[in-house]
C-alpha cells in the first residue's frame, strides 16, 4: 500500500511504520495522516510480530496540525467531539493490539506525538530526544488519551506536573520518570535495537496495557492528599487567567477511578470547553504570530550568503550573551572585543561556567561544551576582532559618541560589504551610520537576558538594503530567535511602547500614588512584574537615560516636573544593582519596600486605564508611522520582548 | 518471661541546629557522652555488664554513617565484646531501639542494654542526599514525603484552628522553660555563641520569651492559605539521649532499689496511610492498650489508667489531632507533655524516642504516677508506642 504520510517496511517480522509528511519539516497529525494510520492498523495481521512507529524526519511528531485544530474549534460541539474521538479511537487501536508496539522517539515528541507513544506498549528515546504535552500552552489539554494515560503510567503527581505546566522533558528525565522505557545508545543500530526492544516487551503486553487502562492506583487518603496539594501548586503557577491547567487537573481528578474509555469521554468534553475560550484563541494566535514572523524573516534571509564569522563589540552582559548565542545555537565563529582584559575574562568565564553546569547535570557532553567555547575568541584588539567578520554587532554602553567612534574605527578594518548591526536600545540606526556603508548598516536589538528572551528587533535604516536585513534575519533565526523586522525610530518597537508606559508611571508616582499599589494592579493584569519592579531590575539609571532620549526625540512625551524616578537616580538608589531602588534587594531577592512615593491608591481600573492606554496609543502611532506593517507584529513584540500577558488579546 | 526495666535515663541539652552550641561537636561525641554519663551516675554497674548498645539514628551518612552505635560504644570504652547496632525507624528510631532491648530481655537474649538516640540535624540536615523515588507517586502522594504537608492535611481534615495550634506551641515553650530538668540533663561539651568552650546545661532552642502574638505573626510555611508555621512546628535541633535498660532481677541484684525501676510492659508499631502519618499515635496507643500486656495477672490497661503520656510534638496540629482522636484534649494539663515537648526542644530525629522516654521516666518518679506511655508518629505513615509501669 502506498501512503502519502507513511512508509512501511517489514524486518524480522516486525512492521516498521515511518511517519514522513510530504512538504513539511515536521510530522503533524491531520485528518489525512490519521486516516492513513487507521488504515495501516486495520491491515495488521498474523504475519506481524510487532509494530515500531518511527519518523523519517529529524524529529518524531510535533503534535496535531494547529491550523486544523483552529478550524475544528469553530465547528459545533458535536463536530469537535467527533474529531477528538476519532483520534482517541486510532490510538486505542494501537493500545489494544495483541502484539507489542514501540514508539521510537527521535528529536521531539510533542502533544499528539507523545500521545501516540503513550498508547504503545513501550517507548524508546534517542539520547537527545525531548518530549512534552504542551497543549495547555495553547489553552487546551491533551485529548488523544494523554490526560488519561500519563497519570496511570507514571503516577498522578508526575503527570500533573508534566500536563499542567506543558514543560519539556529531556530523555534522561523521561526515563527516570518511567515515561520512556529505554534510551538507545548513541551509535546503536536502529533496526536491531528496535527489534530487540519489541521482543523485550513481548511478555509484558497485557500487564502494561492493564496499567494504562485501569483506574489510578492511589487509595482514598493518598488521592485526596495528591489533589489537594496539586490544586494549590497548579493554581498558583497558572494564576486565575489561564483555565487550561486547572481544567486538566480537574479531569485527572474526576477520572481517577475510571477505566480508560470512560475517562476519554471527559477528555473530549474538556477539550470542547477549552477550545472555545478566548484565552485559547489568543494563545493560538500567538503560536501563529510567531510562525509568521519567523517565516517573514526566513524569506528576507532567503539566499543571503552564509555567515562564517561574527564580531561582537563589547563584552558586557549583552555582548557576552549575544556571542554565546551565536556560538552555541548558530554554531558560528565569534570574536568578542572589549578594551578591558578582565572584562573579556569575566565574559568567557561566565559562558564556560554556564556550559560546565550543564555538563555536570548531564544535559550536554564535555565535547559539546568545548565545541561552543572553541568558537568564541576574546580579544582587546579591535582589528583582530573585526577582520574577516561577515557581521559586526555593536554592543557597547549606551553612549552615542562611544558607539559612533567604535563603529567608525571598526569600519577601517572591515570591507564595504561587512554588515554592521547596532544593539542600541534608544538611538536611531540612522544616527549611527556615519563613516559606514549605509546600505550595510542595520539594527539588531536583543533583549535581556539574551539566552531567555526570544525576540530580536531587526531594524531597517533609511538606506539599509534588503540583503542586509536578510543577513541579520538569517543570523537571528540561526540563533533560535524570533526576528521582528521594523523600520527605524528611537526605541524601535518594544522600548518605544514601553517607555511612555514607564514615563506615565513616573507621572503617577510623582503625584503621590503608591508604587506598590500600581505594581500589584499591573501584576493582576497579567504582567510578570509591575513597573516599579521592572525599573529596579533594568536599573533606574538606564531607565532615566532612556526616558530622557525618548522625551528628546518625541515631543509628545513629557517628563513629570518633580520626577520621582529622577530623585531616586540622583540619590544613587538605582534598583537591584545598588541593593535599593523602589524596593530593597538582597542580590536577586526582593525584600520589601525601600522608597515611598505616597499612599494614594486609585482604583485598579483607573491605574490600568492610565498605563495601558498610553501603551496602546503609542502602538497605534507606530502603526501609523509604518514602523511595522501589521498590528500582530507589535503584539508579538510585546509578548516576546516584555512578557505582555499572552492570555489577553494583543495590545492592538 | 523476663521483665525489662529502665534503671536510668539521661539526655544532653538540646542545641539549635543552625549555628548552635553543637556546631563544632560531632554526633559520635554526643553519643559517647550520654553513654559515659550513664556509668558516671550509676556505680552499681560496670561497662563490662552491657550486652549491647542500641541507638536510633535516621540519617546514617557522614559522621552518622557506618553504624554510629558501634563508634559510640567503642568511644565510651565499652568492651569490644559488647555489640552495637543502629536502628532507622525514621522519627521512631530510638523508641524502637528501647523496644528492641526490651524484646531481647524478655526472651532471654541478654540482660543489660544501653539504648539511646542521636541526630545532628545541623551537620546532616533531614533531606541531605535524599534522592526521591520518581515511581513513589504511583501508589502514594508525593506530598506525603514532606512532613509539613501532612500537617497541613491534618488541618484540612480536623479544622483545629491556627490559634489553638499557636497556643499549644506556646505551652510547649513555657513548660520547657519552667521545668526542672536537673534529673535528666547532663552537662555536655559545647561552644557558646562567642566560641568559648563550655559545658552546656540549658536547652538552646527553647524560646523563653515568646508570646501568642509573635507566634501569630508568622507566615504559614507549606501552604500560603494554611496554618502550619515555623512557630507551631517542632524546632530543628541536635541532641543525644541514653537509657540503661536491664532485666529486673539483675537490676535488683546489682543493688538498684525497686522503687527506682520502671518496667517496660509492652510496645507496638502500627501503619497508616503515609499522608496521615501524624495520626499514627492514635492507632499505636489504641493497639498498645488492647494487646495483651505481658503481666502475671493478665491485666489490660485503659487509657484512663495512664497517668502520664509523652506524645512527640512533630507539629502542634499533629499532636492536637492525636489528642482529639484519643479523647485526651481535656487531660492535656494533667497528663500530656508536662514539661513541654519537641516544639520547644526540637525533634532531632533519631534522638527523640529516647528523649521523650527519658523525660517520661523522670516525670513518673516526680509526679508519682504508676503508668506512662511514650508514643510518636513516624514519617511515611507509621506509629510506635511503649507502655511503662512503676515496679511494684
Amino acid at each position: 500500500m502506498n501512503y502519502k504520510n507513511f512508509e512501511t517496511e517489514i524486518k524480522d517480522e516486525v512492521l516498521f511504520v515511518y511517519f514522513d509528511s510530504p512538504g513539511k519539516s515536521v510530522n503533524t497529525f491531520d485528518r489525512s495522516s490519521m486516516d492513513e494510520l487507521n488504515d495501516i492498523l486495520g491491515n495488521i495481521n498474523g504475519d506481524h510480530k510487532g509494530i515500531v512507529f518511527a519518523s523519517r524526519k529529524t524529529s518524531f511528531i510535533a503534535g496535531a496540525d494547529v491550523k486544523e485544530l483552529v478550524a475544528v474549534s469553530q465547528e459545533s460541539d458535536d463536530a469537535i467531539i467527533e474529531v477528538v474521538k476519532s483520534g482517541q479511537e486510532v490510538f486505542n487501536k494501537i493500545e489494544d493490539m495483541p502484539i507489542p508496539t514501540l514508539a521510537w522517539i527521535n528529536g521531539t515528541a510533542m502533544g499528539g506525538g507523545l500521545e501516540i507513544a503513550l498508547a504503545c506498549t513501550g517507548r524508546i528515546a534517542e539520547p537527545q530526544a525531548q518530549v512534552a504535552l504542551p497543549e495547555v500552552k495553547l489553552g487546551i489539554l491533551p485529548a488523544w488519551g494523554g490526560t488519561t494515560r500519563l497519570p496511570r503510567l507514571i503516577g498522578a503527581d508526575n503527570a500533573i506536573d508534566i500536563i499542567c505546566s506543558g514543560r519539556t522533558l529531556r530523555a534522561k528525565e523521561a526515563l527516570k520518570m518511567g515515561l520512556v522505557d529505554a534510551i538507545a545508545e548513541k551509535d546503536a543500530n536502529f533496526e536491531e535495537v528496535a527489534v530487540e526492544t519489541i521482543n523485550g516487551l513481548r511478555n509484558e503486553i497485557e500487564k502494561r496495557r492493564k496499567k494504562k487502562i485501569s483506574p489510578i492506583k492511589l487509595g482514598m487518603i493518598e488521592s485526596m492528599m495528591t489533589f489537594k496539594f496539586a490544586k494549590v501548586t497548579v493554581s498558583k503557577k497558572a494564576g486565575s487567567n489561564y483555565p487550561a491547567p486547572i481544567k486538566a487537573l480537574e479531569v485527572i481528578e474526576t477520572c481517577r477511578k475510571m477505566e480508560r474509555d470512560e475517562a476519554l469521554t471527559y477528555e473530549q468534553t474538556a477539550f470542547v470547553e477549552l477550545s472555545k475560550t478566548d484565552v485559547s484563541k489568543n494563545l493560538i494566535n500567538i503560536f501563529f504570530g510567531e510562525r509568521k514572523l519567523k517565516s517573514k524573516a526566513a524569506s528576507y534571509a532567503g539566499s543571503t550568503p552564509p555567515i562564517k564569522k561574527v564580531a561582537v563589540l563589547g563584552a558586557g552582559a549583552m555582548g557576552s550573551g549575544i556571542a554565546f548565542g551565536i556560538a552555541n545555537k548558530a554554531n558560528v565563529k565569534v570574536s568578542i572585543f572589549d578594551p578591558y582584559d578582565n572584562q573579556i575574562e569575566k565574559s568567557i568565564k561566565s559562558n564556560r561556567d554556564y556550559l560546565m553546569n550543564k555538563v555536570s547535570k548531564g544535559y550536554i557532553t564535555i565535547s559539546e561544551c568545548n565545541r561552543v567555547m572553541d568558537l568564541i575568541k576574546g580579544t582587546t584588539n579591535l582589528e583582530e576582532a573585526v577582520i574577516d567578520a561577515d557581521v559586526v554587532i555593536e554592543a557597547v554602553p549606551e553612549d552615542i559618541r562611544l558607539k559612533k567612534s567604535v563603529l567608525r574605527e571598526s569600519a577601517s578594518y572591515a570591507t564595504a560589504e561587512t554588515v554592521f548591526a547596532t544593539n542600541t536600545s534608544t538611538f536611531k540606526v540612522d544616527d549611527l551610520k556615519e563613516g559606514l556603508n549605509a546600505t550595510r548598516v542595520g539594527g539588531m536589538h536583543f533583549f535581556n537576558p539574551v539566552s531567555k528572551m526570544p525576540l530580536v528587533e531587526i531594524v531597517k535604516g533609511e538606506d539599509t538594503s534588503d540583503g542586509t536585513v536578510g543577513t541579520l534575519c538569517s543570523l537571528a533565526l540561526a540563533m533560535g530567535k524570533t526576528p521582528l523586522v521594523c523600520n527605524d525610530c528611537a526605541g524601535f518597537v518594544v522600548n518605544r511602547v514601553l517607555m511612555p508606559y514607564l514615563v506615565e508611571f513616573d507621572h503617577m508616582i510623582s503625584s503621590g500614588i503608591d508604587f506598590e499599589h500600581i505594581d500589584k494592579v499591573m501584576k493582576d493584569f497579567g504582567w510578570p512584574m509591575g513597573p516599579a519592579e521592572l525599573a529596579d531590575l533594568v536599573g533606574i539609571d538606564v531607565m532615566v537615560h532612556a526616558s530622557n532620549s525618548m522625551v528628546e526625540e518625541y515631543d509628545y512625551i513629557k517628563s513629570p516636573e518633580n520626577s520621582f524616578c529622577k530623585q531616586l537616580y540622583e540619590n544613587n538608589t538605582l534598583g537591584q544593582k545598588t541593593g535599593a531602588g523602589f524596593y530593597s534587594w538582597k542580590e536577586t531577592k526582593r525584600k520589601g519596600k525601600f522608597s515611598d512615593s505616597g499612599d494614594k491608591k486609585p482604583s485598579p481600573a483607573d491605574v490600568e486605564k492610565r498605563l495601558m492606554s498610553v501603551m496602546t496609543e503609542e502602538a497605534k502611532t507606530i502603526l501609523n508611522e509604518k514602523i511595522v506593517d501589521e498590528p500582530y507584529e507589535i503584539n508579538m513584540a510585546m509578548i516576546f520582548g516584555t512578557g505582555y500577558p499572552p492570555y489577553k488579546e494583543g495590545l492592538v | 518471661m523476663k521483665i525489662p526495666v529502665i534503671v536510668d535515663a539521661v539526655r544532653t541539652p538540646m542545641g539549635k541546629s543552625k549555628n548552635g552550641i553543637y556546631r563544632n561537636i560531632r554526633a559520635e561525641k554526643l553519643s559517647t557522652h550520654v553513654i559515659n554519663s550513664i556509668f558516671e551516675r550509676n556505680e552499681n554497674i560496670s561497662k563490662n555488664d552491657v550486652n549491647e548498645v542500641i541507638f536510633g539514628c535516621v540519617n546514617q551518612q557522614k559522621e552518622q554513617g557506618f553504624n554510629i552505635a558501634r563508634f559510640a560504644s567503642l568511644g565510651a570504652e565499652l568492651p569490644v565484646e559488647t555489640t552495637a547496632k543502629t536502628i532507622n525507624f525514621l522519627c521512631g528510631s530510638s523508641l524502637e531501639a528501647i523496644n528492641d532491648a526490651a524484646r531481647q530481655i524478655m526472651i532471654g537474649e541478654g540482660n543489660c542494654y544501653v539504648c539511646g538516640g542521636i541526630e545532628h540535624m545541623g551537620h546532616i540536615p533531614m533531606d541531605s542526599e535524599y534522592d526521591e523515588n520518581p515511581e513513589y507517586c504511583l501508589t502514594s502522594s508525593r506530598a506525603s514525603q514532606v512532613m509539613g504537608y501532612t500537617a497541613e492535611y491534618l488541618f484540612a481534615m480536623t479544622g483545629i484552628s491556627r490559634r489553638e495550634q499557636d497556643e499549644f506551641a506556646l505551652r510547649s515553650h513555657v513548660l520547657a522553660s519552667q521545668a526542672d530538668w536537673s534529673g535528666e540533663i547532663v552537662p555536655t561539651p559545647a561552644h557558646s555563641p562567642s566560641g568559648a568552650y563550655t559545658n552546656a546545661e540549658d536547652d538552646e532552642p527553647v524560646r523563653k520569651d515568646t508570646n501568642i502574638d509573635q507566634l501569630g505573626n508568622l507566615n504559614p510555611v507549606f501552604n500560603p492559605q494554611g496554618t502550619v508555621t515555623a512557630g507551631n512546628s517542632s524546632a530543628i535541633s541536635d541532641g543525644a539521649s541514653a537509657l540503661l535498660i536491664m532485666e529486673k532481677e539483675l537490676a535488683l541484684e546489682k543493688g538498684f532499689s525497686k522503687s527506682r525501676l520502671i518496667e517496660i510492659k509492652g510496645f507496638c508499631r502500627t501503619g497508616v496511610s503515609p499522608s496521615v502519618m501524624g495520626l499514627a499515635p492514635i492507632s499505636a496507643v489504641t493497639e498498645l492498650l488492647s494487646k495483651s500486656v505481658p503481666d502475671i495477672s493478665g491485666k489490660n490497661y485503659n487509657l484512663e489508667d495512664i497517668g502520664l503520656i509523652e506524645l512527640n510534638e512533630a507539629f502542634s496540629i499533629q499532636a492536637l489531632a492525636c489528642l482529639d482522636g484519643l479523647d485526651l484534649i481535656d487531660e492535656i494539663d494533667t497528663k500530656i507533655n508536662l514539661k513541654g515537648g519537641a516544639i520547644a526542644l526540637g525533634h532531632p530525629l533519631g534522638c527523640s524516642g529516647a528523649r521523650i522516654t527519658t523525660t517520661l521516666f523522670h516525670l513518673m518518679h516526680e509526679e508519682e504516677k504508676d503508668l506512662g506511655i511514650s508514643t510518636m508518629c513516624v514519617g511515611m505513615g507509621q506509629g510506635v508506642a511503649t507502655l511503662l509501669k512503676k515496679c511494684e
